[in-house]
């Protein structure tokens, strides 16, 4: 082969692989932000994902000390109140029930009476103190009604369960 | 004459042309031992070569160049296709119309050239018209200033030869066939003749100002200056000057052109060019061919490079996303894309089932009702109504001074609640009314 087409070969060559090149770059230009875009995404929602698991986790963490009590149901409200509210009579009523993960179900009940900020203070604590524990959602007082030193206080509480 | 020049510009003798043929032997074997490393330049003769400048009316360099030939055509003695010729200083002149100084030579004359310096064992890589460049040399040894006429005249063996120009342009370039040889014979019609050829050429040069003219002489017949400008006869117009070692100038301005790499004026071309200059220009385009080569690998391989990198990234991420989403949904069949939804679907309802035991942790209304009534104690607030439900608190109630529900504020703010506290001006029971608003943060 001559030296002028052996040159010719080479610049042919050289040619077609610039070409080459820069074609690819143009292409990989264009579609660089697709691209990039694409990647943002995937990321982002990467982060999402570890986000709620991390999130999942410390909910199912919430789960394990119910779990692990021997006794999965709560004492009875008129038991506790029998102790602790010396002589009076709460008029306790059962309310809606949700169900919970792993066959447990959050119970609701009222507790209605008139006893002294520091009777109530000693049902409310005795209430919390149990395992399950009672758990003060929602009250109501009304001092005076009945006495000055008592209050009427309706109590809304609620207490994990699982039979 | 064979004359060394080096870069520094230090120039050695090796021939001076005489018999002494060992001498000339020992330059050539020193010579040829260099290799391509030493640079042989030749000079043709003017008396055997042309130079004109040609004139174009075209303003475009490139279409220039095109019809130069055939205006070279014209003005050559001899067929353009029986010439070797090059054109050089392209470039606008007057008018911005595009000239350039063409040299030229009868083929016959160059390759008898060549033949002569082979006999001698040299194998010269420039063969450029002698005129061109005694005026370049001289102008680089001699500055000159603009609008001043010089003439460098070279007196060699059996011909002359003189380049006219004025400040650094070169105006013309002429040949006699009369050297050192002829004019040493003491032949008084033949410095005559040399003299009237001379005197023509004077008279075509500007008269007007009649500036005086600078006259270099070079050349092994440079000694005879005296006898020539005699003969010249030209009065006071002319100043008279030698050149320093004007024997050895015309090779130390071959030499210096061909280290200068100046090739104007290079009638050695075609396919009588030097086979270490078509060797050198071969792989000058060998070398831009690899690097055009080598600089397309490198785009391709980069820009490939970097699409196997997005795609690995793509994939590592795509990989991670289905994996997380398969541990936190239990699903092995997830669709591409829909990961996070899924996930954000299934954990859901999933929260929904696990907050019961996330608020059974959490600190309940007991403690802030505890807060709350240990505070009224403390403070001596009446409490009328107090009602609290999930996140609001409402609370009403009395006390004796405007100040003392204050503190109260500030404890439910350290439990969490943004607080709103409203009071009426004392009544009749001189008791201050209050009511209390508090919302979870």
């Amino acid at each position: 082969m001559n030296r002028a087409l052996s040159i010719q070969i080479w610049n042919g060559v050289a040619g077609v692989v610039l070409a080459a090149g820069v074609v690819l770059v143009a292409y990989t230009l264009s579609a660089l932000p697709n691209e990039l875009r694409k990647l943002e995404r995937k990321t982002a929602d990467l982060t999402a994902l570890k986000q709620l698991a991390a999130a999942d986790r410390t909910s199912r963490r919430a789960l394990a000390p119910f779990e692990a009590l021997a006794n999965k149901t709560p004492p009875a409200l008129a038991g506790l109140a029998a102790q602790t509210l010396a002589g009076i009579t709460p008029a306790i009523r059962q309310r809606e029930s949700q169900a919970a993960a792993n066959g447990w179900q959050a119970r609701r009940a009222e507790v209605k009476c008139d006893a002294s900020p520091a009777t109530l203070g000693a049902f409310l604590a005795a209430a919390e103190a149990v395992r399950p524990p009672w758990r003060l959602v929602e009250f109501d007082f009304v001092s005076g009604v009945t006495a000055p030193d008592t209050v009427r206080a309706t109590l809304l509480l609620e207490a994990l369960e699982n039979k | 004459m064979l004359v060394r020049v080096e870069r520094g510009g230090a120039s050695t003798t090796l021939w001076n042309g005489d018999a002494d043929v060992p001498r000339l032997q020992a330059a050539v074997t020193a010579l040829n031992a260099t290799g391509d490393r030493a640079l042989l330049a030749a000079a043709l003769p003017a008396t055997e070569s042309f130079a004109r400048w040609l004139e174009t009316p075209l303003t475009a360099a490139d279409k220039a160049r095109k019809v130069l030939p055939a205006l070279l055509d014209v003005q050559l003695p001899f067929p353009l296709e029986t010439s070797l010729y090059d054109f050089s200083d392209v470039r606008p002149g007057v008018g911005g119309h595009i000239h350039a100084l063409a040299c030229a030579a009868r083929r016959t004359d160059v390759e008898a050239r060549l033949a002569q310096h082979r006999e001698l064992g040299l194998e010269p890589m420039l063969l450029t018209h002698e005129g061109l460049i005694l005026w370049r040399q001289a102008l680089a040894e001699i500055p000159l200033l603009s609008k001043t006429l010089r003439i460098v005249a070279y007196v060699g063996d059996g011909r002359s030869a003189l380049a006219v120009g004025s400040g650094a342009e070169l105006i013309s370039l002429h040949g006699i066939r009369l050297g050192a040889d002829e004019l040493a014979s003491a032949d008084a019609p033949t410095v005559r003749q040399w003299a009237g050829r001379v005197a023509q050429l004077l008279r075509t040069l500007p008269a007007a100002g009649a500036e005086p003219i600078q006259w270099l002489w070079c050349g092994p017949g440079a000694d005879m200056a005296v006898q020539l400008e005699a003969a010249l006869a030209t009065g006071d117009r002319i100043r008279f000057k030698k050149l320093a070692d004007p024997a050895t100038f015309l090779p130390r301005a071959l030499a210096q052109a061909a280290l200068a790499g100046h090739t104007a004026g290079q009638l050695r071309n075609g396919d009588l060019t030097h086979p270490a200059l078509l060797a050198h220009a071969e792989a000058g385009r060998r070398r831009t061919a690899i690097h055009l080569l080598v600089a397309g690998g490198a785009l391709c391989a980069l820009t490939l490079g970097w699409q196997l990198w997005l795609q690995y990234t793509n994939d590592r991420l795509q990989s991670e996303l289905l994996a997380q989403a398969q541990q936190l949904t239990g699903s092995a069949s997830i669709p591409y894309g829909q990961e996070l939804p899924t996930v954000q679907r299934a954990l859901k309802l999933r929260a929904a089932e696990l907050q019961p035991f996330l608020n059974a942790l959490a600190p309940g209304a007991t403690r802030d009702l505890a807060v709350l009534l240990a505070a009224a104690r403390e403070l001596r607030l009446t409490i009328e109504t107090c009602s609290y439900s999930g996140k609001a608190l409402l609370l009403r109630g009395a006390t004796e001074d405007w100040n003392r529900c204050d503190p109260l504020v500030i404890r439910l703010r350290a439990l969490g609640y943004a607080v709103e506290l409203s009071r009426e001006e004392a009544g009749v029971d001189e008791l201050v009314r209050f009511t209390l608003k508090g919302t979870r943060r």
